[in-house]
C-alpha cells in the first residue's frame, strides 16, 4: 500500500492548490486503495491507447530512448518475456508503477532460472516465476547477496549461484526503482539534453528547475493519468495523456528534448524486429535450396535465392538502423557480434556461391545464421539486445572499429568453413564413395578458411595496433588476443598438416571443423567462461549449456562420419584417397 | 655456401614441416593453459606461470628457429615461393621485434596526484628495500614471485648484529582488511560493538569502536548516524541518557594529542603544543611538539611532508620529566597502534616515561559531522559504554534530534528505535577490542586485476619491542612478540624493525625507474554518461618538466590520446577519486624499441599470406608443395 499512497500523497502535497480544485482525488484514491487492499486482483489488460506514451523519451542508463524501449528492456530483464499475459511492456511497467500493491505484488512474474539458486532459497525448483512478495519475505536471499557483495568488493570470484543471486537482486532493484517511480526519468532537463533528467519522484522535490506553473501542470497531469489507470477508465486516460504528454515533450524543456524522428526510428527498429524476420527468411531459403539440391527443381532454387537475398537485405537494414540509433558500429557486445558474424557468414557464402555456382554453399551458411539469430532472438538474458553507451576506451576510435570488424568477419568466414566442413563430413557419412562431390565441398571449405586466416591474422595484428595506440603495448598476452592467436594457430596447424601429408581428405575436413572450437573460445569462451582481461566490456554469463551441447553433437558427428569413412576406405582399396581437392582446381 | 648446412641432419630436423605442426600445436596448448591460469590468478599469475618463464621463451625460440630453417631449406627460392618466403620472413621480423620489446622495453605505471609532479615509474618486479634509520646503506633485493600463496623460507637477508630478515609467507593477491577482535592484552584496546540496524526492507551491520577518549566515533549507516563512546563517570551516563543541549568541545584545527599519563587522560591541542613546552595536566611530564606533517611520507627513509593536504597527519614530539629524561615520539593519526608498537628514541639506559600517546587528526573535509550537528534527514543512534564497563547504553534520536528511546542495550536483543520502523540489535560487544589489519588472501580473482601483493617478514631472534614502548611492560611486549610472529608488508608499505640499538626500515613494493623528466598533473577530469555516474571519458592536463633540457610543455592526455615525450609514451590508464582528497591520475608509461620492427613484421606477414593464397595462381604459377602435386589446390 505504502508506495503508491505515499507517492500520490506527496504529489498532492506539492500542489495543494489544485488538489483542492479537483476535490483531492489523490486522497480518495489512497483511501479507496486502502479499503480494497484485502482483495487483490490479478492484473488484466486494459483497453487503453498506449501509442502516445510509447514514443515519450526517457533518459535511462546513459542514453535517451523511447519509453517503449525502456519498458521492453525492463520487462525482458525482470520476466524474461517480451509480452506478459497479453499486456504490452509499457502497460506492465506502468502497472508496476501505479498498481503494484493492488495487482502485482503477489503475482509470480520475476523469473529465476537457476535450479541450485532456487533450492538454496527454498523456492519451488519446478517454478519459473516468483512473486515480489515471496522474494521480499525470503531470508536466504539477502544473506547470499550480502556475501556476494562483500566478495565483489574484494574482487573475489563469485560462484555461479552468487552471480545468479546478484542477478535476481538486480531484477528486484530495477523493479523497486520502477515501483517507486525513481526509474521514470522522463522529465527533461531544461539545461540541456545531456544533463541528468528528473524522475517522477523529483516532482515532489523543490529541486526541479521548472517554473511553478509548469510544475503544477505536470504534477496534475501525471496524477490524472495515474488515477485513470487505476480506475481503468480509458476515456479519462486518453484525456490526461493528450494533455500531459505533449506538454512534457514540448513545453518543459524547450530545445532540450530529443528529436522525434530519432525516437520514431528507434521505435521502428523495435517493432520491425529485423533480425527476427531475417532468420525466418533464411529458414525459407534453407528449405527452398535444400529442396532444389535434392530434386533439382528450378522454382525451389529461385524461391531460395529470393528469400536468401531478402533475409540478407533485412539483416543489413536492421544493422544499419542499429548503427544510426547507437551512433557507432554495433559490434561491442555479444548480441551485436552474433548479428554481425551471422551476416558475414551469409555474405561470404554469397561470394563463394557466385564463384562456384553451388547452392549448397548458401544453404550451409543459412544454418549457422539461423541458429545464431534464433539464439540472439530468444536468449535476452544471455545476449542482451539493449543498446547501451560504450566503455570509454572504445569511444571514437578508428582502429577499434577496423580491428573488431576484421576479427569478427574472420569468425564469419571460419563459421562458413565450419558449415561446409560439416557438409563434407555429412557426405562422408552418407555417401563416402562420391569422391568428386566431397572434393568439391572441400575446396569451398578451404576457400572460406583462407578468407578467415587472412582476416584473423590481419585483425589480430590490427588489434595489436589498436592496443599499442590505446594502451601502449602491441601485445600484452590478454586472454582475448591470446585466444584469437590460438584460433589462428589451430588453422595454421591444419594448413601445415595438409602439407605434411598427415591430413588427407577426411582429416582435413574434420580438423577444420575442430579448429572452429578455437574461434568459439575466442569469441564466446573468453567473455563468458574465462571472464578476465582487458576486453571486459563484452563480458556476460549463461549459454554454457547450449555451447556444450553443440560441442558434444559436433564431436559425435565427426566420430560417426569417421566410422563410416573408415569402413568405406577399407573396402575401396585406396580409391577414396585421391586427394583433397578436385583436379585442376 | 648453404649446401652443407642444408644437408645437416639437425638443420633438417628444425626445418621439418612436422616439427612446425607440433610446435604450433604445443604453442596453442601452452597459450590455452595460460589463459586459464589468467582467469584464476590474474594477468600477473599467468605471467609468473607461463609468459614470463624461460621455457615459454624457449617455445617461441624453437618456433622462430623452425620458421627460419624452413624458409632457408627451400633456398634457392623459386618465384612461386614468394608468398611462402615473405610470410615466414614476416613472422621472424615480428618475433625479433617482440624480443627487442621484451629485452629493452619499459612498461610501467606513473600515478600522479593532482597539483603535484612525479617522475618515478612503477615497474612490475617486486623488491624489498632494507635501510637503516638514517637512510644509509639502502639495499634492494628482488623478491621471488609466485602465482599462488607460498610459505616457507622464501628469502633471507642478513643484517649486521647477527640478525637476519626472513620472508616466510608470500600472498600474490590480497586485500587488507581491518578486523575487530577482543584485545589479547589486558589494558590495551578500546570498546567496540557490532551493531545491526534493520527494518522490513533492509538490514545493515557495522562495527563501531569508541576510539576517542571523550568524543563519539560516528558512522553513517543507511538512514541513521551511529555513534559510540566510552563514558567515564556516573554524571556522564546521566548526561548521555538524558541529553541537554550542552556545547561540545571541538578539536583544534590541526587536531589533538591524547596522552595517558599514569592511567589518566589528558589532551594537548597541537597548535598549542607547537608553541613550546607544555605541562601535561598536573603531571610532572612536559610535552613539546616539534613538527606537524599533514601528509607524512617516508622518502629516502626520512619522514617528510608531501603536501598540506591532511592525508596522513603525523606529529613528532618530545616528552620530558622533572629529572630531564627526554623521549622522542612520532604519532600518526591514521595509525594509532604505531606509537605503542615502536620504540621511542631515548637515551640509552634511560628508564622509559610511562606515557601512552595517541594523535587525533583534524576533521577531514567531507567526513561526517558530529551527530549533534547533523541536519535533518538522518536519525541518530548513539551508544556508550558505562563508566564501570559493565553496561551498554543507547539513545535513539529522530530526524530533528528529538529523543525517541533510550536505555540499556543487551547484546542479542532487538530494540526498536522509535522511527522508520527501525530496530537495532547489538550482535557483539567487546569492552576492550583491538583492530588488526590483516591480509585476506584472494585465491581466485574476479574480473579486475588491482590486487596487492603482500609478504610476511620476520626478524630472526627478533624482539619486537626492544626498548619497551611507553605503557607496555616487558611482559606485555613478550606477549606481543608471541602474537606477532612476523609483520605483514603490503606493496608500498615500509615498517621499522629494531635490531639491538639500531632500527631498520624494510620496504616492500614494486621496483621503480626514475625518468629523466617529471610530469605535473594540473587537472584531472572525468566525464559521465548523461544521467549516470558511469565514466564516459577521462582526461588529464599535464605539464612535462624537463629541467635538463629546459623544456616545459603543456599536454592533454586522454583515453586513446597519449602523450609522446623523450621516447616514452604516456597513456591515461586509470584514476582514483575519493572524497576529500585530490584526484589521482594513473598513466601507463611505455618505451618500446621493438615497435617499428613489430609493425614491419606484421605488414610483411599479412602481405605474404595474401600473396600465398590469392595472387599465386595468377602471377606466380602453382605452388609445388611437399605433398603430391594434385593435392595442392593453389
Amino acid at each position: 500500500m505504502k508506495r503508491l499512497a505515499h507517492f500520490l500523497a506527496i504529489l498532492c502535497l506539492t500542489a495543494p492548490a489544485f488538489a483542492a480544485d479537483t476535490g483531492g482525488i489523490s486522497g480518495d484514491t489512497a483511501a479507496r486503495l486502502a479499503a480494497e487492499s484485502g482483495a487483490k486482483e490479478p492484473p488484466a489488460p486494459r483497453d487503453f491507447d498506449w501509442e502516445p506514451l510509447r514514443l515519450m523519451a526517457i533518459q535511462d542508463r546513459g542514453r535517451v530512448k523511447p519509453l517503449e524501449t525502456f519498458a521492453s528492456e525492463s520487462l525482458l530483464y525482470i520476466t524474461g518475456a517480451r509480452v506478459w499475459n497479453k499486456m504490452q511492456p509499457i502497460e506492465v511497467v506502468l502497472g508496476w508503477l501505479i498498481a503494484f500493491d493492488r495487482e502485482w505484488e503477489d503475482e509470480a512474474f520475476i523469473r529465476i532460472d537457476h535450479g541450485p539458486l532456487k533450492r538454496a532459497l527454498g523456492l519451488d525448483p519446478d517454478k519459473k516465476y516468483f512473486s515480489p512478495a515471496l522474494l521480499q519475505k525470503n531470508e536466504a536471499l539477502p544473506k547470499i547477496v550480502r556475501e556476494a557483495a562483500q566478495k565483489e568488493q574484494r574482487k573475489e570470484r563469485l560462484s555461479d549461484l552468487e552471480k545468479k543471486a546478484m542477478q535476481v537482486q538486480n531484477q528486484r532493484g530495477l523493479l523497486e526503482a520502477i515501483v517507486t517511480g525513481q526509474a521514470f526519468t522522463i522529465l527533461p532537463n531544461p539545461r540541456g539534453i545531456q544533463e541528468p533528467w528528473f524522475s517522477l519522484v523529483a516532482l515532489t522535490e523543490a529541486s526541479v528547475p521548472y517554473p511553478q506553473e509548469h510544475l503544477k501542470k505536470v504534477s496534475a497531469g501525471v496524477r490524472d493519468m495515474l488515477d485513470a489507470f487505476i480506475a481503468k477508465n480509458a476515456m479519462a486516460w486518453r484525456q490526461a495523456v493528450e494533455v500531459t504528454v505533449p506538454f512534457i515533450e514540448n513545453e518543459l524543456a524547450k530545445g532540450a528534448y530529443p528529436d522525434m524522428g530519432q525516437l520514431k526510428r528507434e521505435s521502428q527498429y523495435n517493432n520491425l524486429r529485423p533480425f527476427h524476420w531475417a532468420w525466418i527468411l533464411y529458414t525459407c531459403a534453407f528449405v527452398g535450396l535444400l529442396f532444389f539440391l535434392v530434386t533439382g527443381n528450378p522454382i525451389a532454387r529461385w524461391i531460395g535465392a529470393v528469400t536468401m537475398a531478402s533475409g540478407f537485405g533485412l539483416h543489413i537494414y536492421g544493422f544499419i538502423l542499429r548503427c544510426i540509433i547507437s551512433g557507432r558500429p554495433p559490434v561491442t557486445n555479444m548480441y551485436e557480434s552474433v548479428i554481425w558474424v551471422t551476416w558475414g557468414c551469409v555474405l561470404f557464402s554469397l561470394v563463394i556461391w557466385a564463384a562456384y555456382k553451388n547452392a549448397a554453399i548458401p544453404a550451409a551458411a543459412s544454418v549457422f545464421s539461423i541458429v545464431g539469430l534464433v539464439l540472439a532472438d530468444n536468449l535476452p538474458l544471455v545476449l542482451d539486445p539493449g543498446i547501451h553507451p560504450l566503455e570509454p576506451v572504445l569511444r571514437s576510435n578508428f582502429w577499434l572499429t577496423i580491428h573488431v570488424l576484421t576479427i569478427t568477419l574472420s569468425y564469419a568466414a571460419f563459421a562458413l568453413s565450419l558449415c561446409l566442413g560439416n557438409v563434407v563430413l555429412g557426405n562422408y557419412l552418407w555417401r563416402p564413395t562420391k569422391t568428386a562431390v566431397i572434393q568439391q565441398y572441400s575446396l569451398y571449405m578451404y576457400r572460406a578458411m583462407q578468407i578467415g586466416v587472412v582476416l584473423l591474422a590481419a585483425g589480430t595484428i590490427l588489434g595489436g595496433v589498436w592496443a599499442d595506440y590505446s594502451w601502449g603495448r602491441f601485445w600484452g598476452w590478454d586472454p582475448k588476443e591470446v585466444w584469437a592467436l590460438i584460433a589462428l594457430l589451430l588453422y595454421l596447424a591444419v594448413l601445415h598438416g595438409r602439407f605434411t601429408g598427415w591430413l588427407r581428405g577426411f582429416g582435413f575436413a574434420a580438423t577444420t571443423v575442430v579448429a572452429f572450437l578455437g574461434v568459439l573460445m575466442a569469441w564466446y569462451g573468453v567473455n563468458f567462461v574465462l571472464g578476465v582481461g582487458l576486453h571486459s566490456y563484452g563480458f556476460g554469463s549463461g549459454g554454457m549449456g547450449y555451447v556444450a551441447a553443440y560441442v558434444a553433437a559436433q564431436v559425435g558427428f565427426i566420430l560417426a562420419a569417421y566410422v563410416r569413412y573408415n569402413k568405406a576406405a577399407a573396402t575401396s582399396h585406396g580409391r577414396l584417397d585421391t586427394g583433397i581437392f578436385p583436379k585442376g582446381a | 655456401m648453404l649446401k652443407p648446412l642444408l644437408k645437416n641432419p639437425l638443420f633438417k630436423f628444425f626445418a621439418s614441416l612436422k616439427l612446425a605442426v607440433l610446435s604450433i600445436l604445443s604453442l596453442a596448448g601452452v597459450l590455452a593453459a595460460a589463459t586459464i591460469y589468467e582467469s584464476l590468478y590474474g594477468a600477473r599469475g599467468a605471467h609468473v606461470l607461463v609468459y614470463g618463464t624461460w621455457w615459454f621463451a624457449g617455445v617461441l625460440f624453437v618456433l622462430g628457429l623452425n620458421v627460419l630453417c624452413a624458409a632457408l631449406s627451400r633456398f634457392p627460392w623459386k618465384r612461386s615461393q614468394t608468398g611462402f618466403v615473405v610470410t615466414h620472413l614476416g613472422i621472424l621480423i615480428l618475433l625479433f621485434g617482440s624480443y627487442l620489446t621484451q629485452r629493452y622495453g619499459v612498461d610501467g605505471n606513473l600515478p600522479v596526484v593532482e597539483g603535484q609532479q612525479d617522475g618515478e615509474v612503477i615497474l612490475n618486479e617486486l623488491m624489498l628495500k632494507v635501510a637503516d634509520e638514517n637512510g644509509k646503506g639502502a639495499q634492494v633485493f628482488p623478491v621471488p614471485e609466485y602465482a599462488t600463496r607460498r610459505q616457507g623460507r622464501l628469502m633471507e637477508i642478513d643484517v649486521p648484529g647477527g640478525k637476519r630478515f626472513v620472508v616466510d609467507d608470500f600472498l600474490p593477491r590480497a586485500v587488507f582488511e581491518r578486523r575487530v577482535q577482543k584485545s589479547p592484552v589486558p589494558g590495551v584496546g578500546v570498546p567496540a560493538i557490532h551493531v545491526e540496524l534493520f527494518n522490513s526492507r533492509f538490514r545493515l551491520e557495522e562495527w563501531l569502536q569508541a576510539k576517542h577518549p571523550d568524543q563519539a566515533t560516528e558512522l553513517n549507516l543507511g538512514p541513521a548516524v551511529l555513534g559510540f563512546k566510552k563514558l567515564w563517570s556516573k554524571a556522564q551516563e546521566d548526561e548521555f541518557l538524558h541529553p541537554t543541549a550542552a556545547p561540545k568541545a571541538k578539536a583544534g584545527k590541526l587536531g589533538l594529542v591524547v596522552a595517558m599519563v599514569h592511567g589518566k587522560e589528558f589532551r594537548v591541542d597541537i597548535e598549542d603544543g607547537l608553541k613550546g613546552w607544555r605541562r601535561i595536566g598536573a603531571t610532572p611530564i612536559e610535552l613539546k611538539i616539534e613538527r606537524y606533517l599533514p601528509y607524512a611520507i617516508v622518502e629516502k627513509n626520512e619522514l617528510v611532508n608531501k603536501s598540506n593536504d591532511p592525508v596522513n597527519p603525523a606529529v613528532q614530539l618530545f616528552l620530558r620529566d622533572a629529572s630531564g629524561n627526554e623521549e622522542k615520539h612520532t604519532l600518526f593519526a591514521n595509525f594509532p597502534e604505531f606509537a605503542t608498537l615502536h620504540k621511542s628514541h631515548s637515551r640509552a639506559g634511560q628508564k622509559p616515561l610511562d606515557v601512552k600517546l595517541q594523535m587525533m587528526g583534524p576533521k577531514r573535509a567531507g567526513a561526517p559531522e558530529m551527530p549533534g550537528m547533523m541536519g535533518g534527514g538522518r536519525g541518530q543512534l548513539l551508544f556508550a559504554q558505562s563508566a564501570d564497563d559493565k553496561r551498554l547504553l543507547y539513545l535513539a534520536k529522530g530526524k530533528s534530534g528529538e529523543v525517541k528511546a533510550s536505555g540499556e542495550a543487551k547484546p542479542g536483543e532487538a530494540i526498536p528505535t522509535g522511527w522508520m520502523d527501525l530496530q537495532f540489535k547489538v550482535q557483539e560487544w567487546l569492552e576492550a577490542a583491538v583492530e588488526e589489519e590483516a591480509p585476506r588472501y584472494i585465491e581466485y580473482i574476479q574480473g579486475g586485476d588491482n590486487y596487492l601483493t603482500g609478504v610476511r617478514v620476520r626478524l630472526e631472534d627478533q624482539r619486537v619491542v626492544d626498548a619497551s614502548s611507553p605503557g607496555l611492560s616487558r611482559a606485555v611486549a613478550a606477549d606481543q612478540e608471541a602474537l606477532l610472529p612476523g609483520t605483514w608488508l603490503m606493496e608500498g608499505v615500509s615498517k621499522p624493525f629494531a635490531v639491538g640499538e639500531k632500527e631498520y626500515f624494510v620496504q616492500f613494493g614494486k621496483s621503480k625507474l626514475s625518468l629523466p623528466f617529471q610530469l605535473r598533473l594540473e587537472k584531472f577530469t572525468m566525464g559521465t554518461d548523461p544521467g549516470t555516474t558511469k565514466a564516459a571519458s577521462y582526461e588529464s592536463r599535464v605539464v612535462v618538466k624537463d629541467e635538463a633540457n629546459g623544456v616545459e610543455r603543456k599536454a592533454l592526455i586522454s583515453m586513446n590520446e597519449p602523450l609522446h615525450y623523450g621516447g616514452y609514451t604516456f597513456y591515461q590508464a586509470s584514476y582514483q577519486m575519493e572524497e576529500g582528497r585530490p584526484p589521482l591520475s594513473v598513466f601507463s608509461v611505455n618505451y618500446d624499441p621493438g615497435r617499428v620492427v613489430k609493425y614491419a613484421g606484421s605488414l610483411v606477414m599479412v602481405l605474404g599470406i595474401i600473396v600465398m593464397f590469392w595472387l599465386n595462381p595468377h602471377y606466380f604459377g602453382k605452388i609445388v608443395g611437399r605433398g603430391r602435386k594434385e593435392e595442392v589446390a593453389v
